[in-house]
């Protein structure tokens, strides 16, 4: 199996990333999934999809972090905004920081299935497997999240509010006037 | 049918993982915002992708053949 997990795991590294938008945290999360599915390599039925299978293990991981998160956490505003700013820091990626910041406003699920299908590879049947949803759902949440990502790009809705969504325009604006 | 193709890239990843995205079937191509969603997603993925991994994790993976019957328990991860 251990070809097959080392040329997965830019694949699975890729998607974690996605999901979470913060480099460090989308590494733990590989790391814990690569010794989950080595602990439970006997659950795995070859000649069935690795890359999905651990796909699956990574964001039940990913999940059952926030939920644990959302009972310890208040300081997720600010955090927040410096992970996103850690992605987007490198010139040029102005346009992808705003990007960054409206996947951020997308229900997880929705961005999930954005990652999936978008950007990912997988199938529509794939994903739906990965989520253990209909392959309906993940249409529609496909189709919500991207209706949702336009409208935010489009202004309709205000990006993260307060203080991270200041200290963001304030990076972007330092970051342009360090290209000027 | 999109499993066949699965595996034959997953059998065939080892080139560049950049193709992976574009080897996908099924999305139409549209125009527009869309689009640009898309190339944005791509560009997220892609960026994660095509960086060398992590020496933690590849350590990680080397304890695989140290330790073929006993791979749980890599390294207590501190904190």
């Amino acid at each position: 199996m251990k070809n097959e997990l080392v040329e997965a795991l830019p694949m699975l590294r890729a998607f974690a990333r996605s999901l979470c938008g913060n480099r460090d945290r989308a590494d733990d999360l590989v790391q814990e999934t690569v010794m989950r599915a080595l602990a439970n390599r006997d659950k795995f039925q070859e000649g069935t999809n690795l890359h999905a299978w651990l796909v699956t293990i990574l964001r039940n991981q990913y999940y059952s972090e926030i939920r644990k998160r959302r009972r310890e956490v208040e300081d997720s505003e600010g955090t927040h905004a410096s992970r996103l700013s850690d992605i987007a820091a490198q010139p040029g990626h102005l346009e992808l920081d705003d990007f960054l910041r409206a996947m951020r406003l997308l229900p997880d699920e929705q961005r999930e299935a954005l990652v999936l299908i978008g950007a990912s590879g997988f199938s529509y049947e794939e994903a739906a497997e990965i989520c253990g949803v209909r392959v309906g759902t993940v249409k529609s949440r496909v189709s919500r999240a991207r209706s949702r990502l336009d409208e935010i790009m489009n202004g309709g809705v205000d990006l993260p509010g307060g203080d991270s969504a200041e200290r963001s325009a304030n990076e972007i604006a330092q970051a342009m006037r360090l290209r000027a | 049918m999109t499993n066949d193709e699965k595996d034959m890239k997953d059998g065939a990843s080892l080139s560049p993982p950049a193709g992976a995205p574009a080897a996908r079937g099924g999305a139409p191509q549209r125009e527009g915002k869309e689009d640009w969603i898309g190339r944005q997603l791509r560009r997220v993925f892609d960026d994660a992708l095509n960086e060398p991994l992590p020496d933690d994790i590849m350590s990680l993976l080397e304890r695989i053949d140290e330790h073929p019957t006993e791979p749980t328990k890599p390294e207590a991860k501190n904190g």
